[in-house]
Parts: C-alpha cells; sequence; structure tokens
C-alpha cells in the first residue's frame, strides 16, 4: 500500500516503439518534491536532453496530478504539465483545470511521461489496465471541440486533452482546451503533440482508489474553507456571470482594459452557462451559446475575460459578438491567446506595425491588414494552416519580426513568450516582475499575492496580511516591507515559491478559489490526506526546492541573467485615453528605469540565495535544499 | 443494499448541474471510505451536442442517503421534504 492522497504510479509511453511501461512511484520523490509539478520537473531533468529540439521525438510530454488532484478538496483539480516548449525553448510548466486529475488518479497514475513518435496518426487511452495507441487518422484535421465530442461518445466518462488543427500544423503560438475548458500550453504544448502525431490523451475512468489517511480530520479542513467560499458575498455574481464579474480592477493584464466590465459582463450572463472543474464552487469555464439575428454560435470558453488587451481598445475586436467569434475561432484551432492576443502578441504588433508602414503588403505576402473581425478570423484560419503569412506568424511574435528582418524591439516579450503584465498601467507589483523572472518567459501570474498583487494601489497591510497568509518568514516580512513600501525583487520570490506549492499539490490558484486558502490550511489538508505531517515552513521549503529545481532545468537548457530582461518597450512611454504612462513602481512614487530593474534583480538573486551574475543557483543552496544532484549537473554543464 | 427507511427521494436538476462532480466524489466516500469515481451510486455524464451539458442519473444501489443533495453547491439536486414525499 502507497502514500494516501497518491495513486503510486507513473505510466510511460514510447510512442517510437509503441512500448508502454509502468513504475512505482518513488516514496523519496514525495519526500523530496511533494508531488505533480516538482515531481514532473524531475522527470524532465532525467528524460528530456537539455539541447533537445522541441518538436524532436527526444522532447517529451510530462503530465502530473499532484496529491490533492483527484480527491474532493475545493480546487484541487489542476493538471500540470512539463515539456520544452517550441515557442522559445524554454521548459515550461503550466496548469489546466477540467477532469484530467481525477480520471488520471482513477487508473493509478499520478504522472504520465510520453516520449518518442509515431508513424501515424494516434491517440493515447489511458485505462486501469495501462494505455492503448489508438488510431486517430479519422481524426486528423479536426478541432479541438470536434475532437472531444467524438472521443466523449467512445470513452466517457473521461478526460480529453485534444489539438486542433494549430497542433497538427506545429504552431508555435498554440494551446489546447482540456475538456473544452481548461487552457493547456500556450506556447505550444499542441505543437510538441503534433510533432509527435498524438492527436489526443485520453484519460478514461478507473476503478482504483484514493486512499485518504484521515478522513475525519480532512473534511474538517474542507468545511472550514468551503464556509469561507459559500458564504462569500461575491459568489452568486461570480456562478451568475463568470470570472468577468470581479475583474474590474484588475487594470494592466494583458496590456490594459478596453470595455467597461461591468457592461459586458451584463451582455454575457445572458448567453453563459458555467462549467465548473471538478471540487470547483466558483464554475469559471463555460459554454456560450450566442444568438443574435443570423449568427448562432455555441462554444466554449476558459475563464471569458472579455479580453484584456489594449488590441480591442484600438476596434479590431469590439463587441460582444466579435469578440465570441474570435474566441470559438482561436479555441477550435487551439491558438494561444497569450501569444495572439496579449501586449506583444502577434495579431496586435503585426496590426500597428502594418499601420506604420513598417511592414507592408511585400511582407504579407499581399494581404491588406484591416482593423476588423473579418481581417482577423481570416489570419487566425491562415495561421492555425500556415498558409501564406500565417506560415510566418505561426513562429510567434518575436521570430516572425527576425524572419521578416524587422527590429524585435516591436516584440513586448520576455524569453520569446509575450509579456503578460502591463506594469505601465498599474505599477510594479510581483506579478509585473515574476514575468521577468519565469523561467517560462512573460507569464505573471507566479507573483501571487492574492489580491493586493491582481489589483493596482493595494494599502500595504493588505500586501503583508498575505504575506504571512503565504508563509513568507517574519524575518523576510520585516526586511521586505516599510510602512509604505515594499521591495517588489526580493518579495516575489515568495510568491513564486507559494505558486510552487500549488502547482505541486494540483491545487488551483485562480484567485477566486486561492483567496479562500491559506499556507495552514493546505499543510493541514496535505497532513490529514497523506499522513506525513506537514508544517507551513516544510510546504514553503517544498515549494522554494521545486523552483530552483525548474530554474536550474532551464539553466541547463542556457537560460540565465541576460534573459531575465525587462521588454524595451516597457521602458517606453505608454500612451492611453491620451494620457502617458511611463513604468513606475508599484505604489507610483517613483520612475524606474532599466538601472532600477537591475538592481531589484540584484535583491531577487540575493534573497533566492542564487548566484546574482548568472541568475543561477550556486552548489551551496542547492544543496541546503537537498538538491545535490542538481548541483552536480550544473557543474557537470560547466554552469557553476 | 437496504433502502433506509426514512430516506427520500433525491430531486435532480440537470439545467442546474455544473459538473463539478462533488455529489459523485462524496458519494464513494460514503460507500467506499476513499475516493473512487466508479464505485459512487450517482453518475454525472457530460453529453455531446446537447441543450443541458450534463445528465444525472443514480444506480440501483443508491440509498437516498442525501449526501449528495448536501453537498452539492449550485442546487442541481435536492432532496424532497417529508411532506412533500408523503
Amino acid at each position: 500500500m502507497g502514500i494516501p492522497g497518491y495513486a503510486g504510479r507513473i505510466l510511460y509511453v514510447d510512442l517510437t516503439s509503441g512500448r508502454i511501461i509502468e513504475e512505482h512511484l518513488n516514496d523519496n520523490l514525495v519526500t523530496d518534491l511533494l508531488g505533480g509539478w516538482g515531481i514532473g520537473q524531475k522527470l524532465a531533468w532525467d528524460i528530456i536532453p537539455p539541447e533537445a529540439d522541441p518538436l524532436s521525438p527526444e522532447n517529451a510530454l510530462i503530465l502530473n496530478a499532484g496529491p490533492f488532484g483527484g480527491t474532493h478538496i475545493p480546487g484541487g483539480s489542476k493538471l500540470t504539465f512539463t515539456t520544452k516548449l517550441p515557442l522559445n525553448g524554454c521548459f515550461d510548466t503550466g496548469a489546466a483545470g477540467g477532469r484530467f486529475t481525477h480520471m488520471l488518479k482513477s487508473s493509478g497514475y499520478d504522472h504520465v511521461v510520453i516520449t518518442g513518435k509515431s508513424e501515424r496518426p494516434v491517440y493515447i487511452r489511458i485505462t486501469d489496465d495501462g494505455a492503448d495507441l489508438c488510431d486517430a487518422e479519422d481524426l486528423w484535421g479536426m478541432d479541438n471541440f470536434e475532437t472531444i465530442d467524438v472521443l466523449t461518445e467512445r470513452h466517457d466518462p473521461c478526460s480529453i486533452i485534444p489539438i486542433g488543427q494549430a497542433g497538427e500544423n506545429l504552431v508555435k503560438v498554440s494551446v489546447t482546451f482540456l475538456d473544452k475548458g481548461g487552457g493547456l500550453g500556450a506556447g505550444g504544448w499542441p505543437a510538441v503533440m503534433g510533432s509527435k502525431n498524438l492527436k489526443a490523451i485520453v484519460a478514461e475512468q478507473g476503478s482504483k482508489p484514493i486512499e485518504i489517511a484521515d478522513r475525519r480530520r480532512l473534511q474538517k479542513a474542507i468545511d472550514q474553507v468551503l464556509n469561507r467560499i459559500m458564504e462569500y458575498h461575491h459568489r452568486p455574481k461570480f456562478v451568475e456571470r463568470g470570472a468577468i464579474a470581479l475583474t474590474s480592477g484588475w487594470v494592466g493584464l494583458g496590456g490594459g482594459f478596453a470595455w467597461d466590465q461591468n457592461e459586458i459582463s451584463d451582455i454575457h450572463k445572458g448567453f453563459r452557462k458555467g462549467i465548473a472543474c471538478p471540487t470547483c464552487p466558483m464554475a469559471d469555464k463555460e459554454r456560450v451559446d450566442y444568438f443574435s439575428g443570423e449568427t448562432r454560435i455555441s462554444s466554449y470558453m476558459t475563464a471569458f475575460m472579455g479580453l484584456w488587451e489594449g488590441f480591442e481598445a484600438k476596434d479590431s475586436l469590439k463587441g460582444y459578438e466579435n469578440h465570441v467569434r474570435y474566441e470559438d475561432a482561436a479555441n477550435r484551432y487551439g491558438l494561444d491567446h497569450h501569444n495572439m492576443l496579449f501586449g506583444g502578441g502577434v495579431l496586435p504588433v503585426m496590426l500597428d506595425l502594418y499601420e506604420k508602414g513598417i511592414i507592408t503588403k511585400a511582407d504579407t505576402g499581399g494581404l491588406e491588414l484591416k482593423r476588423d473581425i473579418e481581417t482577423v478570423l481570416e489570419l487566425l484560419r491562415m495561421i492555425a494552416y500556415r498558409e501564406g503569412f500565417g506560415e510566418i506568424l505561426a513562429e510567434g511574435t518575436e521570430q516572425a519580426l527576425k524572419i521578416m528582418g524587422k527590429d524585435e524591439k516591436y516584440a513586448t516579450t520576455i524569453k520569446g513568450y509575450c509579456a503578460f503584465a502591463e506594469p505601465r498601467l498599474k505599477g510594479l507589483g510581483t506579478m509585473e516582475f515574476s514575468a521577468i523572472t519565469s523561467p517560462r518567459g512573460g507569464i505573471c501570474f507566479q507573483g501571487y499575492f492574492g489580491a493586493s498583487a491582481y489589483n493596482p494601489m493595494m494599502p500595504i497591510q493588505g500586501w503583508v496580511k498575505q504575506a504571512h497568509k503565504q508563509g513568507v518568514p517574519n524575518e523576510a516580512i520585516e526586511r521586505i516591507f516599510t510602512s509604505d513600501a515594499f521591495n517588489v525583487g526580493r518579495l516575489t520570490r515568495y510568491g513564486e515559491d507559494y505558486s510552487s506549492v500549488y502547482n505541486s499539490l494540483s491545487q488551483c490558484q485562480r484567485l477566486y478559489i486561492s483567496r479562500f486558502y491559506d499556507i495552514d490550511i493546505l499543510a493541514e489538508m496535505y497532513s490529514a490526506l497523506t499522513g506525513i505531517e506537514t508544517s507551513r515552513d516544510k510546504l514553503v521549503l517544498f515549494g522554494e526546492r521545486a523552483w530552483n529545481l525548474w530554474k536550474a532545468l532551464n539553466a541547463r537548457a542556457g537560460f540565465d541573467r541576460k534573459d531575465d530582461r525587462i521588454p524595451d518597450n516597457w521602458l517606453q512611454p505608454l500612451e492611453v485615453g491620451g494620457e502617458i504612462h511611463n513604468l513606475k513602481n508599484y505604489y507610483r512614487t517613483q520612475d524606474i528605469k532599466a538601472t532600477d530593474i537591475e538592481k531589484l534583480l540584484d535583491d531577487y538573486y540575493d534573497e533566492r540565495g542564487w548566484d546574482s551574475k548568472t541568475g543561477i543557483p550556486i552548489r551551496k543552496k542547492l544543496e541546503t535544499l537537498r538538491l545535490s544532484w542538481v548541483a552536480d549537473g550544473l557543474e557537470a554543464s560547466g554552469l557553476i | 443494499m437496504t433502502v433506509k427507511k426514512k430516506a427520500l427521494p433525491i430531486m435532480s436538476d440537470s439545467s442546474r448541474c455544473y459538473g463539478c462532480l462533488t455529489c459523485q466524489l462524496y458519494c464513494s466516500l460514503r460507500f467506499e471510505k476513499a475516493v473512487n469515481l466508479s464505485k459512487a451510486r450517482i453518475k454525472i455524464r457530460r453529453l455531446v451536442n446537447k441543450d443541458t451539458e450534463f445528465e444525472i442519473s443514480f444506480t440501483e444501489d443508491c440509498d437516498n442517503c442525501g449526501i449528495c443533495a448536501r453537498r452539492c453547491f449550485y442546487g442541481a439536486l435536492t432532496q424532497k421534504k417529508a411532506q412533500e414525499a408523503a
């Protein structure tokens, strides 16, 4: 009998040979790396060569379900993944909601490792008995939703990770939609699946139990959280309208709001039906049945936000119908909103440059780039099928500019991935700073500090309170905070470690779930579930350990301090609605210049105990974290 | 499984179901003392190309204990009151 809370096995599928084997989940992996994402990093370290071409058979697709995944813990349904991303060559990680962790663990597996390349299109079917490779010739060419519909009819109850046409055609700005709702793998996970001739991964509902060490103790902790959630005064509005109902204060994510969020949520509620991931009382995934005149669209979305980007401010997608048409097309093809649409995304950058005459019809193959929905939809199609100009755009903004011989500074990217945040509108908080330090590049959610991090100008007391909730040591809080400011470089480290805990547990970190949790309740739940008595400090240490491993994984692939850089555009003034916005600190009391960013990065590396010259973990730090084998690996690569 | 004397019928409204499987998870916990979706007496099935996203059904072994209704977040499952059942 294994450790309660864990399924206890790792499934290996090699698509080249068709060999399928399974291994016992070693207890040492659990005691060192907690589970889920943490163990996924270790598997990637062992299996994927640092220099592997992301679209080669050497790259692997690693799926991770942590201990909370598959249980009845509210929000315990996040599937995390690890692969080497085609968009930027980073070892990536991400988390998606949906039923996959529940189905996978019901068949007795915590992790799936997929290597090699199939000769013909296949899909993987995971069951109690292991896995089968099933013919997918008839599915090839279908979009994400069509694929899910066909496979649901064949295998339900199940969970499905499909790819659409973008993945089949190895588009690097691609993403998939787990169970039609959970965005998984922005930056080209589907392209890695496509390169392996893998159309889908299906986890059928198995019959294996997940044991619980102390059911009463766990239920007590669950009920404590559920009471908070069910009494949350915004919950009815949220369930009726979805995530857009609570985002009016979120300035600057994705480039700034263009619409009045209340106005758009008034429209949206009439067409949406919420869909919940397992155990979720908030139901942020959605089915949309839109109709107006002759137009009828039935589609699925992941946490509709009314698209948060400045792109819309320029009237390209203005209007609810245009927005739904965009999301439906992009989600069906499997095109990634982060790298298509947000600040430095393919669409806004190309349309801007076309208007400025920096790119012309000579670059676009004669296509006129107009700011209207028809042009946008045609571009999506061309990118998904790599047709004409779409062949270049499918490489992502930064690479497309290189191919066209244009200056890469036009791309607001970090490590080749679009910068998700816009600190010139909001100020440089932990989320914005974490976009710079993220080993994946661009993504900002790991600088998590609850609602404080999402909103501008939140009171310092709220930040301090949240820091305590996340397990930041008291001595660090005293060093980092003054009465009216904080060192964003130093504080960001602790947001990252906390995120790392969530990913390793398979716990949802979306604000509308995670705001009801804290490090103590997570530790209590983990202890009750697994029988491994765990304190808040121990849990934070797990988070730090996994983050260091992720950083080392990327260091071995060639990323270092030079890549933790601010996008050039962030240092230029931004004009919105006739007002000029410069990069400032979180409380907007002083301008931030490039030299200030370097100083903050020094502070960040110092807080992490890393080498500030290289931005890479040092041996002493790694040994303190019981990661001496990682230090050995970095040393063998000449990195430390 | 013997039906409890005082057990009252569970009413389901699939239009209010969000598919969170919480009912199924708790049902399995009650019977199996472990999480095991396949052993639950209530089944939530996702439908394809239907107006209602989910279908709710019960196996013959369901004893109307009501844990599914008590744990439902969305009001899709309710247990009939005694006077209504009479």
